[in-house]
């Protein structure tokens, strides 16, 4: 039995896992900040 | 004494966490890329095929420091929810909730690299074996303190319930490391103790490097995604306003 496919689907399992993890905040960050921002030029501009 | 409480005050303050984790981060990223890379070099192009186990012994670089973060993170859990319902340190309960996702996932890795080797070396993906069932039962774990901290609409309500699950579910953990002594199982025993190891440096190194690569990485996605909580909870408070009047500028 070759060795192969399982050695590279347990690394490409745990790739993808750890991108999600750690992509996950970053684009949530994104979003939240724009949220944010787009939320303080509305009171800005209704002063 | 007085030293030592301004300084958990300080640190625990949101806006000096926020600030300074940042400057942490792309050197924790840094440290976890470059150690990841030794690592996977030695485990997967220089370390020996195992002699009982063949090539699957190369899915161990990956599987152990994954199963051990498992295991780490709960553990920092319990201790921070311990910290968070004594002394009400709102920073610990933020550490709590952002830890548990990324417990899940190197839970996640560690069942199913672990179910990958089984295959070619137990001839099984699966047996309810003590080990992989306790090991099961810590993803369950996480995914319950996540669910409980989302079912509350108020935050610090939602991180007591989550603390207290984090202390309680610290039970598994011996479990899970003592699994392997005391029931008869098909997992093996520890081969790196505190009294020693019985592996060969050519296998030794590589499943240290990535060892410690991965508590860079938890260490960075932690801080990452405790800073994106901290402003989901503070975006009303002056110091996030002035956070994003900064970065408008």
């Amino acid at each position: 039995m070759s060795h192969t496919p399982f050695i590279l689907g347990s690394y490409l399992v745990g790739t993808v896992v750890l991108l999600w993890a750690a992509l996950a905040p970053v684009i949530n960050k994104r979003g939240l900040l724009r949220q944010l921002k787009a939320r303080q030029a509305r009171m800005e501009k209704t002063q | 004494m007085n030293r030592l409480y301004l300084f958990f005050h300080k640190t625990g303050s949101p806006p000096w966490f926020y600030k300074y984790s940042g400057y942490l981060i792309p050197w924790l990223w840094a440290g976890f890329l470059l150690l990841t890379a030794i690592g996977l070099y030695l485990g997967l192009l220089v370390a020996p095929a195992d002699y009982q186990q063949g090539e699957s012994v190369r899915i161990m670089y990956l599987h152990v420091p994954a199963a051990w973060m498992s295991m780490m993170i709960y553990g920092l859990m319990a201790i921070w929810g311990f910290i968070a319902l004594v002394w009400r340190i709102r920073i610990m309960e933020v550490l709590i909730i952002s830890s548990a996702p990324i417990g899940a996932a190197f839970t996640l890795i560690a069942l199913v690299s672990g179910s990958l080797w089984g295959r070619p070396t137990w001839g099984t993906y699966w047996v309810w074996d003590a080990r992989l069932t306790s090991e099961l039962v810590l993803l369950f774990l996480y995914f319950g303190v996540i669910a409980l901290y989302n079912s509350f609409d108020e935050p610090r309500k939602a991180a007591r319930a989550a603390s207290l699950l984090s202390i309680v579910g610290a039970i598994n953990l011996p479990i899970i490391h003592f699994s392997v002594l005391w029931w008869n199982t098909l997992h093996q025993g520890s081969s790196i103790g505190t009294s020693g190891n019985s592996i060969h440096p050519s296998m030794l190194w590589p499943l240290l490097y990535m060892a410690v690569a991965f508590k860079l990485y938890y260490g960075a996605n932690l801080l990452s995604r405790a800073r994106l909580r901290l402003l989901t909870q503070d975006h009303r408070k002056r110091w996030v306003q002035d956070l994003l009047t900064k970065e408008s500028s």
